[in-house]
């Protein structure tokens, strides 16, 4: 690969501290992200996306999130090591992230404009007041908002989903970061809204060259969007492959399942719809071994004792399943 | 905005009246008005009278002949229907004639008037340092949650919710005030206060009101400094705080610039209500201190049945109230651009 890797998470684990012990969320995960790529992290609800991207960008709730061990490193420096006030230059001006939920991301009593100048003010001190108001109308009119001059005065409950979301995109992208984290950001709009938000995040990550993690639990998306594709299981990898790869010829059990339970439209009608029985296992109690075996029709005697290691399928393509040859 | 403020304003008129009407009721319903008060008063002059010349013992039974009482319920406007002196009484407020104590025979706005500026001195104050107080505690509880410093704070300021204000009054008056000697004995100033240089004066005011003011502010802190505490917690586990710290924002920074002003919310939701409950003063508090403030005068009053005055008290603090209330709104506009008033 000619290109250069921009972002590397090694060995990635982390951990919270709940009533009932200390669970990993996330184990031993591994990507790398490169210049102008986008990544996609999917996987079911609770499988520890929105616990990495935060992990990387040390946004973990605290005390009782932590970092256990693995290295984060942007342009071979370890973010994990970093002083605090350091990664303060980082977030917003180098890795900037966009959330779930745009209804309460912004704050409601700040004018949108202040909140887009805020990421001025933070990492651009050069500019005076008047530039990063300009700057922060032109940013709402990069991301599409109309009337951006006057969208700019108003405040985060006079717009609707679609358009916080805009909002967030805007804020985000303000200092031209080299990485945007996405957390499910269209999730909660309509799908008319959902695929204008894609739509606009493609044309801006053309236009600035940047990099995306794209964390979602719908494969469709994932098609649309990612160059590579990283799917979780229960805090760990499952398989991790290019897009073309991972649809053409999934090697994981699970990735299979998954792919399987998209709804096509040759299916006949009022069908049954394909699951993958059975449920995530409870990260205080893991069975031993692989951690999908309970849902798995593949399950043997080793997957019961021994964890998979992530394999190589080629070079671009790893899977970590001990039986992905047979499958 | 300013038309919803009219409006408010405008609503206060009924509310004003419904509250006045039902007082002025039960003034007249309840035994031991002032007629009867002077019709006692009457028969025990009579009764050393009678003792010391033994003469008639005619009118035992009623001291005053029936033209006598008549006349006096003439006079305090007893005579009418309560509905109709209600309104004679309404039409002398609107020209700020309160009518004439029964017990002093001065003018019920003159005795209020004296007492004003001692109330709101008390009530502003209290309310000032109440909010100085509580809006710092609770931010550095809510950012130090858990620590020594918030169980200890949490603590002490239990306790003084616990403990009602005139029980501490009396301690702080038994002790730094009486025994050891600290603070003045009570009283709004020095007898020599006219003599006094401009700073001992406010010296003066000061050395006078530390006392009463702990005992005014000591039950309220909790609520208020709970409230700081738990709102902000809310709203630091928030989402926007996440984008605050995403953008590159210091945990501080998010916390003073993005958590602090939506916190503030709820407390706005008081003030009004707050400083109106102040202005009011207790009238145990008042006593213990013997401050001579419109709790103790309203108190007073109701006990001796002097009716204009406890309407006039009533009045004041119940307009005190009623706009205290339409200040909250306003407060709260202020710092919540969410609400619109039309
Ligand atoms: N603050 C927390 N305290 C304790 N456990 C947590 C906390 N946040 C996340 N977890 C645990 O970490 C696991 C992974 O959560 P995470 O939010 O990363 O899931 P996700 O893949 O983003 O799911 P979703 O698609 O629902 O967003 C969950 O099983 C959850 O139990
Ligand atoms: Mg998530």
């Amino acid at each position: 690969m000619a290109e250069e890797t921009l972002l590397e998470i090694k060995n990635l684990v982390t951990a919270f501290q709940t009533e009932a012990g200390t669970i990993r969320a996330v184990e031993d995960v591994s990507f790398s992200v490169k210049k102008g790529q986008t990544i996609g992290l999917v996987g079911e609800s609770g499988c520890g996306k929105s616990v990495t991207s935060l992990s990387i960008m040390r946004l973990l709730p605290k005390p009782f999130g932590r970092i256990e061990s693995g290295e984060v490193l942007l342009d071979n420096q370890d973010l994990l090591k970093l002083p605090a006030n350091e990664m303060q230059h980082i977030r917003g001006n180098r890795i900037s992230m966009i959330f779930q939920e745009p209804m309460t991301a912004l704050n409601p009593v700040h004018r949108i404009g202040k909140q887009i100048g805020e990421a001025f003010m933070l990492h651009q001190p050069e500019m005076d007041e008047r530039t990063i108001y300009k700057e922060s109308i032109e940013m709402l009119r990069q991301v599409g908002i109309p009337a951006p001059e006057q969208r700019v005065q108003e405040y985060p409950h006079q717009l609707s989903g679609g358009m916080r979301q805009r909002v967030m995109i805007a804020i985000a992208l303000a200092c031209k970061p080299d990485i945007l984290i996405a957390d499910e950001p269209t999730t909660a709009l309509d799908v008319t809204i959902q695929a204008q938000i894609l739509e606009l995040m493609k044309s801006l990550q053309t236009a600035s060259g940047m990099a995306i993690i794209f964390i979602t639990h719908d494969l469709g998306v994932i098609a649309e969007v990612c160059d590579e594709v990283v799917v979780m299981y229960a805090g760990k990898i499952a398989e991790k492959a290019p897009v073309c790869d991972l649809f053409q010829s999934p090697k994981h059990p699970y990735t299979q399942g998954l792919l399987s339970a998209i709804p096509k439209l040759e299916n006949p009608p009022k069908q049954k719809l394909q699951t993958i029985e059975g449920t995530v296992p409870d990260l205080m109690n893991l069975p031993a071994g692989c951690r999908f075996q309970n849902r798995c029709s593949y399950m043997e005697a080793p997957c019961q004792s021994q964890s998979p290691l992530l394999e190589k399928v080629n070079s671009t393509h790893f899977v970590s399943c001990h039986r992905w040859k047979e499958i | 905005m300013t038309s919803y403020f009219i409006r408010r304003l405008l609503l206060v008129i009924p509310t004003f009246l419904g509250i006045t009407l039902v007082v002025f009721t039960i003034t007249r319903l309840v035994p031991g008005g002032p007629i009867e008060r002077i019709i006692a008063q009457a028969r025990q002059m009579n009764m050393s009278e009678g003792n010391t010349s033994g003469g008639s013992s005619l009118q035992d039974d009623s001291p005053l002949s029936p033209d006598q009482i008549e006349e006096l319920k003439k006079f305090y406007g007893f005579d009418k229907p309560i509905l109709i002196s209600y309104l004679d009484w309404l039409g002398k407020i609107l020209v700020l004639d309160l009518g004439v104590s029964t017990r002093y025979y001065d003018p019920v706005w003159e005795i209020i008037k004296d007492k004003l500026p001692v109330s709101a001195y008390y009530g502003i104050v209290t309310t000032i340092l109440t909010y100085l107080v509580c809006i710092p505690l609770g931010v550095l509880k809510a950012i130090k949650h858990k620590s020594f410093i918030d169980s200890t704070s949490s603590i002490i300021v239990l306790i003084g919710y616990a403990l009602p204000g005139f029980i501490v009054a009396i301690i702080l008056f038994v002790w730094p005030a009486a025994q050891w000697d600290w603070f003045p004995l009570g009283g709004f100033i020095s007898e020599d206060f006219e003599d006094l240089t401009l700073a001992e004066q406010i010296w003066d005011v000061i050395h006078h009101s530390v006392l009463p003011l702990i005992a005014y502010m000591i039950g309220g802190f909790a609520t208020m400094t709970f409230l700081m505490k738990n709102t902000l917690m809310d709203h630091l586990a928030s989402d926007y705080i996440r984008t605050a710290i995403a953008k590159g924002l210091s945990f501080r920074s998010a916390v003073f610039k993005h958590a602090f002003r939506n916190s503030l919310i709820p407390l706005a939701t008081h003030f009004g209500n707050n400083i109106s409950l102040f202005l009011a003063g207790s009238f145990l508090i008042e006593k213990v201190f013997n401050i001579d403030g419109l709790g103790l005068l309203g108190f007073e009053s109701l006990v001796e049945r002097d009716y204009p005055i406890v309407l006039g008290v009533l009045v004041i603090t119940s307009i005190l109230g009623l706009l205290g209330n339409i200040l909250s709104d306003f407060c709260v506009a202020l710092v919540d651009p969410r609400v619109k008033f039309d």
